[in-house]
């Protein structure tokens, strides 16, 4: 998804001078930081500092991607998107990397399942979550044409292709089509998304009739669709590699619940449960056991959060 | 108007605002209101009858509490009327919540989460001398607000990009929220503490007009200017000077009457 972001982010600053890139110390893109030298900055490790001279940057009339990873570009910087970004309507678009496990090689301290939760309670943010490279080159687009403030969130690259082919005409909000079906609706924002597909591939080799929905918007949030979805489905289910707590699930539950919607749908939820997640474990060893610490992958740890598609389907098929 | 009756009419405006508001955060309007009377009447570029003009000089209070010194210049100076001070804004809720001045024509932007308006002020500065602009970009930071490492992140960055358009002026009245600076974070030479981040620094006596015209008038060309401004807290009513317990409160009843009449005695 980076690559596409850069991709969408080269042909904007090529049109428009009055876009900017400014980065803390983090990302690397060499297409852009070459042929946009003068629609680029290294700021800095400071993204406290950097939210601020973006908003002010977007105060002097300029269009300002403002980029790092997930944790540092959310939570650690959550008062001045709040109060230079939200409050103020400066438009800023701040850009996450990293989303979920994808850095779960470094600790807990990288791993990022809160940041749609914290983002969401900000008025006047748009908050985009794609799913594959489609999804962020044309998000990118459509965040660069509004005015408002905008928080993206990106895998950290070389995530594949879900969608067949490129998406036209991106307007916020949107739902998109990954897997026609009716029956089953599988309602997913992000790369987990491929887990959500495979699910549905193996449900449909068991008769199962199911659909898999990408929201690369989770603020403003598709009501009609929610609402469309309950009344048809017999089993709505939300899939995410974040935190339950005031996720993308809980943003869907909550449509549900405040609009009173009476479809006959089922609704379950799946994500992380309201817990961190250590991707090391204690080595049986007792010598060892204070050197050595064994890391655990990506893919455990979405196991163990029941996020795989064998997660997904055992909770789908759960009584 | 002489900048001395700006500056006297920002400190009678502090005590009325805040009389009708019931809140709090006179004293340090009081601090910078020489500061602020000296900026709007003889140094910056404003247009009043169009705000947005792109020529201004911009001015950020990251000090947000200190508003109602910054709501009481604009109206003064002309951005609106001096009798909404007391009733569309401070009635109308747009002061009542006094902190955020979003949507008072001629502020830049709201502040008040402190340590967030010095980085937006960098901003600024960055983007005017990037496109060669040739409007200045100035921002009042409180003393106590140096304690917020998001200060020093902006510092580090405009001495870095030596921001030579961008003029930060610390109101050092030695007191912050619940004691004086030197009992909570000593900061024995915040001077040299700019210094060493690559910034000019001059020392004035804040409530010295020609002092700080002629320190707010200063471009270094190379580096960005940082103003320590000496200040009294509360200056200009004198049981309200120098006395931490003020910072909360706003003068009512006997009190309101005293500082009016105290005010009355200094009107120059």
């Amino acid at each position: 998804m980076k690559e596409s972001f850069f991709d969408a982010l080269c042909e904007l600053a090529e049109a428009d001078s009055n876009i900017e890139f400014i980065k803390a110390d983090a990302g690397f893109n060499a297409k852009y930081q070459i042929n946009h030298a003068k629609q680029y900055l290294n700021i800095g490790i400071s993204e406290q500092n950097m939210i601020g001279v973006a908003a002010g940057m977007a105060f002097s009339g300029k269009t300002v991607f403002a980029y790092s990873l997930v944790d540092f570009s959310s939570l650690r910087v959550l008062d001045q998107i709040r109060v230079d970004l939200g409050y103020n309507c400066a438009n800023v678009k701040v850009v996450s990397c990293g989303t979920g496990f994808d850095y779960c090689d470094d600790g807990v301290s990288h791993i990022a399942v809160d940041d749609i939760s914290a983002l969401r309670s900000i008025p006047n943010m748009v908050l985009f979550s794609p799913c594959d490279p489609h999804e962020a080159y044309a998000i990118t687009k459509a965040a660069a044409e509004t005015k408002l403030p905008c928080f993206i969130r990106l895998g950290r690259g070389g995530e594949p292709k879900l969608h067949q082919k490129k998406i036209e005409n991106y307007h916020i909000g949107d739902v998109l089509t990954l897997r026609d079906g009716q029956e089953i609706m599988i309602l997913v924002t992000g790369s987990i998304a491929g887990e959500a597909l495979a699910a549905a591939e193996t449900l449909a080799e068991m008769g199962k009739n199911v659909g898999v929905f990408s929201f690369p918007t989770i603020t403003p949030i598709n009501k009609a669709f929610i609402e469309e979805a309950m009344k048809t489905a017999k089993m709505v289910v939300t899939v995410e590699e974040h935190s339950l707590a005031g996720g993308f699930g809980a943003a869907v539950a909550e449509v549900i619940a405040d609009n009173n919607i009476s479809g006959n749908a089922i609704f379950k939820r799946i994500g992380v449960d309201y817990q961190f997640v250590e991707n090391t474990e204690i080595h049986s060893e007792p010598l060892l056991r204070e050197l050595f610490y064994k890391c655990k992958p990506a893919t455990f740890l979405k196991e163990q959060c029941g996020i795989t598609a064998e997660g997904i389907i055992r909770t789908i098929l759960q009584k | 108007m002489k900048t001395e009756e700006l500056a006297w009419r920002i400190r009678k405006h502090a005590v009325e605002m805040a009389h009708i508001t019931k809140l709090g955060h006179t004293v340090c309007a009081f601090s910078i209101a020489d500061i602020i009377a000296v900026l709007y009447n003889d140094i910056m570029n404003i247009y009043p009858q169009d705000p947005q003009n792109d020529r201004r000089d911009r001015f950020v209070l990251s000090e947000g509490h200190c508003a109602v010194a910054l709501a009481a210049a604009l109206a003064e100076v002309g951005f609106f009327p001096v009798e909404d001070l007391l009733t569309k804004y401070a009635d109308g809720g747009k002061l009542t919540n006094f902190l955020y001045l979003r949507g008072l024509p001629g502020v830049e932007f709201s502040t008040a989460s402190l340590g967030l308006g010095f980085p937006v002020a960098c901003g600024m500065a960055y983007s005017g001398k990037k496109d060669k602009k040739t409007y200045n970009v100035y921002s009042i930071i409180g003393d106590g607000e140096c304690n917020e490492g998001s200060i020093w992140e902006a510092a580090l960055f405009a001495g870095h990009h030596r921001l030579s358009n961008l003029t930060a002026i610390v109101n050092h009245n030695k007191l912050q929220g619940q004691d004086r600076n030197e009992n909570i974070l000593s900061m024995l030479n915040i001077g040299e503490m700019w210094r060493s981040f690559g910034w000019h620094v001059i020392e004035v006596n804040g409530h010295d007009i020609g002092q700080l015209r002629a320190a707010l008038n200063f471009r270094h060309g190379e580096k960005p200017v940082c103003i320590i401004a000496h200040t009294i807290k509360g200056k200009g009513v004198s049981f309200m000077e120098n006395d931490v317990v003020w910072h909360y409160l706003y003068a009512d009843g006997e009190k309101y009457e005293i500082a009016m009449k105290e005010l009355e005695e200094i009107r120059p």
